[in-house]
């Protein structure tokens, strides 16, 4: 294909009737059902993990990283790693509680507080 | 469990202006304001007063509590706001956090240098499941305070970034960074804790 003709065919291409034959269909955006996101890298998905896995990435930025994680194999263990340090950090968080007597003196000290002099 | 005051609802006090019952909102986050004291405090003698000076002014200023804003946070602020006046006059100096402006929280989540040290033995971080909770609290405690907040609040009592930030009077930017600094300094400690404990076996050493 000549360069012109290849200019060309960019050109028709970004009109309003859309792709051109042999244009990628994964790569535009488009059809609202299946929302194609482009793939980014994993460097890039893995400088976003913490964000995604604290569930504070939203809308565009989120479907990128899931839609990344869903697929990448090489991702996968660092994905797990991740978790399982979380988890083992929202699992203590079990460990501590007020104890009866500290409970009975905060509520003691409150009623003190709102007795009137 | 969240009994309410024994005093009830009749007592000036209990209801402020907007109709919030202390009893009913406050009082039932007394485990977590607990253990946020005494990640703070490190001690339990200490945390307990924490806890009791925290409900004490945090009633007290019943009135300015805002329904609709999550009470777990305000009696966090609160917490963290009694134990820094309290240690400001015991002048125990903090210790000095090195943030520069220039701390990205996402060069911070890209680097791994614990998962990439355990990447041959264990690579999905399997160790992290054998380590008991008291070695967690222990390698938290290690922390420098304002990483340490940082992860309490996000990673055990479940705050967003965006209600660290409120807590702790800092930037959403500054949660991410502490909060991503402690975590690998966490990882750190933790995987060496698995390898003295024969969980994990040091690939380099081979």
């Amino acid at each position: 294909m000549s360069f012109f003709k290849a200019l060309k065919r960019l050109f028709s291409g970004t009109g309003q009737h859309g792709r051109t034959d042999g244009t990628d269909a994964s790569t535009s955006s488009g059809s609202p059902g299946e929302t194609a996101v482009a793939m980014i890298p994993c460097d890039e998905a893995s400088a976003r993990l913490f964000e995604y896995l604290d569930g504070e990435l939203e809308g565009l930025s989120e479907e990128e990283v899931r839609q990344h994680l869903a697929v990448c194999e090489a991702c996968y263990p660092r994905v797990q790693f991740e978790r399982h340090f979380l988890e083992a950090l929202q699992r203590s968080q079990n460990g501590g509680r007020a104890s009866a007597s500290l409970r009975e003196r905060v509520l003691e000290a409150l009623a003190e507080d709102e007795r009137p002099e | 469990m969240g009994e309410p005051l024994e005093t009830g609802g009749g007592v000036p006090g209990d209801r402020n202006a907007q109709g919030a019952s202390f009893s009913e909102e406050a009082v039932p986050h007394m485990d977590a304001v607990y253990r946020f004291a005494l990640r703070l405090t490190g001690a339990r003698d200490e945390a307990e007063d924490l806890v009791q000076d925290t409900y004490l002014r945090a009633f007290r200023a019943w009135e300015q509590y805002a329904p609709g804003t999550r009470c777990k946070s305000w009696l966090f602020t609160i917490c963290r706001n009694v134990f820094l006046r309290g240690r400001e006059r015991s002048q125990r100096h903090d210790e000095i956090l090195l943030e520069t402006a220039q701390d990205d929280p996402r060069a911070i989540s890209r680097e791994a240098p614990v998962f990439a040290a355990s990447r041959d033995e264990d690579p999905e971080g399997e160790f992290f499941r054998s380590i008991v909770d008291a070695k967690v609290f222990e390698a938290i405690d290690q922390l420098p305070e304002e990483y340490r907040m940082a992860v309490v609040l996000s990673d055990l009592e479940d705050l967003s970034y965006g209600e660290v930030a409120e807590v702790l009077e800092i930037p959403v930017g500054t949660v991410k960074s502490r909060l991503f600094r402690g975590r690998r300094q966490l990882q750190r400690q933790l995987y060496q804790y698995a390898l003295e404990m024969g969980y994990i076996s040091d690939a380099g050493e081979r």
